[in-house]
């Protein structure tokens, strides 16, 4: 049975984020462009087929990812 | 159409907010717990971890999204941030002081794991126990396959055919915080 966090114990901002969203604006990088170590670890999500790509390390300092895939909205948190 | 990002902690996890209402929101169930939305719940899916060597070999044409954002902040937690495939992790202080209790015993609190949920019920599969061939776990009337992918990370997919509603990559103190009395499932054995 899955348990809701306790907000008594909850360390929340009552407005603001703790770290800026990541809404993505710019066309997505192919991977064969991506410069990084091949360990760089990576999410990758799908919506209706159609797949895309974020660097795990800047995920680390988002949190969050948000925006429309194949004409879908997603939302990516990490 | 509601607009998220991090907020603050729970149980040394992350906590959503959306910046129209302000209601809080669990990161992994996608369940609002405090404000205005308390109680929706969003649809989930499971998202997959893997490196960009395996992505280059299995799904070459990937887009990958990549974020021009820049901070002192955010220099010092890309350059710090421990690796989510079989990395030992940290917790700093300042996340158990969000916890509502201790970790669960029965495991190492940043033992990292494959947490599946299904039908209600949640089991956790310790990275380090799932054998290089495999293992099988049955759940009611049907087993559960646990293997490893090439970049090292598990996956599960049921005997059958078809996935388990949800997966993912997990340290123990989430998991367990989360879904609190799950199973933990070591080789081929069960632990409840």
């Amino acid at each position: 049975m899955r348990s809701s966090p306790d907000r008594s114990r909850a360390k929340i901002k009552r407005r603001g984020f703790a770290f800026e969203p990541f809404r993505p604006t710019d066309a997505p990088l192919p991977l064969s462009q991506l410069d990084a170590d091949p360990r760089e670890e990576l999410l990758v999500f799908e919506r209706s087929g159609e797949r895309r790509a974020v660097v795990a390390r800047q995920m680390a300092y988002h949190h969050t990812v948000q925006g429309d895939l194949a004409g879908e909205p997603y939302l990516v948190s990490f | 159409m509601l607009h998220f990002g991090c907020s603050g902690l729970a149980n040394g996890l992350a906590v959503l907010s959306d910046e129209e209402t302000w209601s809080d929101w669990d990161h992994i169930t996608g369940e609002c717990f405090a404000g205005p939305h308390e109680g929706r719940v969003m649809d989930w899916w499971p998202v997959r971890i893997t490196t960009l060597e395996q992505a280059r070999r299995e799904q070459p044409g990937l887009g990958v999204l990549i974020s021009s954002y820049r901070s002192v902040v955010e220099r010092l937690v890309e350059r710090f941030a421990p690796r989510a495939i079989g990395g030992e992790g940290f917790l700093p202080p300042h996340f158990r002081v969000t916890m509502a209790g201790r970790v669960d015993r029965r495991l190492d609190g940043l033992r990292n794991g494959l947490g599946v949920i299904d039908g209600g019920q949640a089991r956790f599969y310790p990275m380090d126990r799932v054998p290089a061939a495999g293992l099988e776990d049955r759940w009611a009337d049907r087993i559960l396959v646990v293997r490893r992918r090439p970049d090292g990370v598990p996956y599960a997919a049921w005997k059958g055919g078809g996935e388990p509603e949800m997966q993912l990559l997990s340290r123990w103190y989430g998991f367990s915080f989360t879904w609190p009395g799950c199973a933990v499932v070591e080789g081929d054995e069960s632990e409840r």
